[in-house]
């Protein structure tokens, strides 16, 4: 059975509507339904790209812009031309079902979650001084007040083990119950890789398969994703998702210049993943819909590769980085809104990357969601890299998950990474 | 002849009856003494004796045979001397021989196979040695409980089988208690969860690693010492398994 819940006219022309209506200058009313919307009608062709695009992502129609490039730019063959695709399954990827939708077959859940986030907690000042700031750089710019950093006898691993065991035990799982690792790191350098590492130190089954996983702070939801579609395929049953980033080992003050490297914390986090009927006593967070994509135009803002002399070359542009960021989040969580008919004012949290505090809450502030409900994790850790959106997944996840799926809302995560990366995902 | 006393520490399974290895004092340290019996290879039941107990022995050296160099000749059991608890003895295999690393085992390289490891026996240079681990993980398979184990050089040592007498008496006991099929799987369940997490799990603990003897060529590892020592009220949480 699928657990896939079909597009129908009324779904559709909302999500017609809706993508249309974010294009609209403010105080602009809807086209009748045979306007023209870009000839006679209110949008620009940027804007009409955008509002295909819109609509691309809410349907899963990934060629609707072409069908529509010899057709009238109304509302009326917009529909029409939707239903026509709907109608040819192999090209349409329907959004995961409601949460009213009791039969959910094939989905699955977050049954276990944690995080460690490195021992050391040192104070914004002490990171100004370290790194050569002007006091008040990143205590009052960036809104951090301390950061995590590994004690002496700490390092990724150890930090990835503690989440992993935590997260095993919430879940009342044992190790040898796991047949996937899923591990992500933007800091791991060297072989054998962490999840290698992490599968012979959890003394996993030698039948445990072990991914390794890119795309720095989009790397945990890349990591969920991939445990989500290997559980729905049947290749795995129990999957371990672990994230962990020590940058404090790497972005030291002789290597990077301190507005970047005083920016960052040492955190770790796990997450058990298998399908929702094998989950025990509690309603268990599901996994819904993902979105993932990548916008090259910011590509040069954020560089880093290792030079010669052991030093890292780096290229920051911090302004048009923290723009493209809070643009781009804000973006994925209107998508998955549009995608999954869940609403931002319904959420029980945001777990979100936060490049810095000041950005989540300029980010929180254009979105309209509430402060309180993003957990905040830059604030007293500093950028965890792909552990940020992991560590916060843990506390919305601690917060939340114990009242029943009727009292409680769905959790949005968003994440975006250099390149730039961008990826979220709504959990019922 | 002199009379040695020797604090009991190891009682393992070696056919058709247990191999036993002591500590003896020796420098404000100790050294392990393995004491054969007075007649054959191995020493047979019933033995009375358990770990802990300070045993007086009449010794002899055996034949240098590497590795196994702690090999004495004894007369047998002499007298009972008196009793530690598994604290004291653990405190005094602490100031035995011991190693953090598979290369400080038994001075030489260790050898990892898929399932156990082993050593070229005449390249070792002992065959019993005590190491704390990170992380242990017990598992009944193909009729024997092994066990897979994280230094705390945070080296692994997979699938070494456990002869530790305690242990296999253990687990014995808990066959017996599981009634019904699939006993292998359910013990393996009761040692996964439960028992793992309530009692193996965020500690480190104290093993003793000892080598069979060479064949021909070849000593393999195995489990001799498991600290903590089971104990019968473990075996409640296995009928509580059961139960739910």
């Amino acid at each position: 059975m699928s657990y896939r819940q079909p597009l129908d006219q009324q779904r559709l022309r909302k999500i017609i509507e809706q993508c249309v209506r974010r294009e609209l200058q403010p105080g602009v009313d809807l086209p009748g339904p045979d306007e023209d919307l870009v000839d006679d009608g209110p949008l620009d062709s940027m804007a009409w790209v955008s509002a295909v695009r819109g609509i691309e992502v809410a349907t899963g129609c990934r060629d609707f812009g072409d069908r529509m490039s010899d057709q009238p730019r109304c509302f009326r063959t917009m529909l029409a031309v939707l239903l026509a695709a709907v109608e040819q399954p192999d090209n349409i990827v329907a959004p995961s079902p409601a949460p009213e939708m009791k039969q959910t077959e094939g989905v699955s859940c977050i049954a276990g979650w944690a995080s460690a986030v490195g021992s050391r907690i040192v104070d914004a000042s002490d990171v100004e001084k370290e790194f050569g700031l002007p006091p008040g750089k990143i205590k009052s710019s960036a809104g951090i007040k301390t950061v995590t950093r590994l004690a002496k006898d700490e390092d990724e691993i150890s930090l990835c083990l503690k989440s992993c065991e935590a997260a095993l035990a919430k879940a009342g799982s044992d190790i040898g119950d796991v047949d996937c690792l899923i591990a992500t790191s933007e800091t791991f350098i060297g072989f054998p890789s962490l999840g290698a590492v992490l599968h012979a130190r959890l003394l996993a089954d030698e039948s445990c398969k072990v991914f390794d996983v890119g795309g720095a702070c989009v790397g945990l939801l890349n990591g969920l994703f991939i445990a989500r579609c290997l559980l729905e395929s049947g290749q795995a049953r129990l999957v371990l998702v672990a994230s962990g980033d020590t940058h404090s080992r790497i972005l030291s003050p002789s290597r990077v210049k301190g507005e970047f490297g005083g920016l960052f914390g040492d955190g770790a986090s796990a997450f058990i993943l298998q399908p929702v009927g094998a989950a025990g006593d509690g309603t268990p967070y599901r996994l819904g819909e993902f979105l993932f994509g990548c916008a090259g135009t910011y590509a040069s803002a954020l560089r880093i590769s290792m030079s010669a002399e052991d030093r890292i070359a780096l290229t920051f542009e911090g302004e048009v980085l923290a723009r493209a960021a809070v643009e781009q989040m804000g973006q994925v969580l209107e998508d998955l809104e549009l995608r999954t008919g869940q609403q931002r004012s319904e959420a029980s949290a945001f777990a979100l990357h936060q490049p810095n505090p000041r950005l989540v809450q300029l980010l929180a502030k254009q979105v309209g969601v509430p402060l309180e409900k993003i957990p905040q994790v830059a604030v007293n850790c500093g950028n965890l890299g792909s552990s940020t959106c992991g560590v916060a997944l843990s506390m919305a996840l601690t917060e939340n998950s114990k009242q029943s799926a009727a009292q409680r809302g769905p959790i949005f995560v968003a994440a975006v990474g250099p390149g730039l990366l961008w990826g979220g995902s709504v959990l019922y | 002849m002199a009379m040695t006393e020797l604090i009991l520490s190891e009682i393992t399974r070696m056919d058709p009856g247990y191999c036993v290895i002591g500590l003896e004092p020796s420098e404000g340290k100790y050294r392990s003494i393995r004491p054969g019996p007075p007649f054959g290879h191995a020493w047979l039941d019933p033995f009375p004796y358990k770990r802990g107990d300070k045993l007086l022995f009449q010794l002899t050296p055996s034949p240098m045979t590497r590795p196994h160099v702690e090999d004495h000749r004894s007369t047998g059991v002499l007298e009972k001397k008196g009793q530690l608890s598994e604290a004291e003895l653990l405190s005094c295999l602490q100031k035995a021989e011991s190693a953090r690393c598979l290369r400080d085992l038994f001075g030489c390289q260790v050898r990892l196979k898929r399932r156990g490891a082993f050593v070229v026996g005449k390249l070792a240079r002992r065959s019993i040695c005590g190491t704390e681990a990170q992380k242990v993980r017990l598992k009944w398979e193909a009729r024997e409980l092994r066990a897979s184990i994280v230094l705390s050089s945070c080296e692994t040592l997979p699938d070494l089988p456990v002869v530790d007498r305690s242990w296999l008496l253990f687990v014995g006991a808990a066959f017996d208690a599981i009634k019904g099929a699939n006993q292998g799987q359910r013990l393996n369940r009761y040692l996964a969860r439960r028992f793992q997490k309530g009692i193996l799990d965020g500690r480190n603990h104290f093993l003793r690693i000892g080598l069979t003897r060479p064949v021909p060529n070849v000593c393999w590892l195995m489990v001799d010492t498991l600290f903590p020592f089971p104990r019968k009220s473990w075996l409640n949480e296995l009928h509580d398994e059961q139960a739910i």
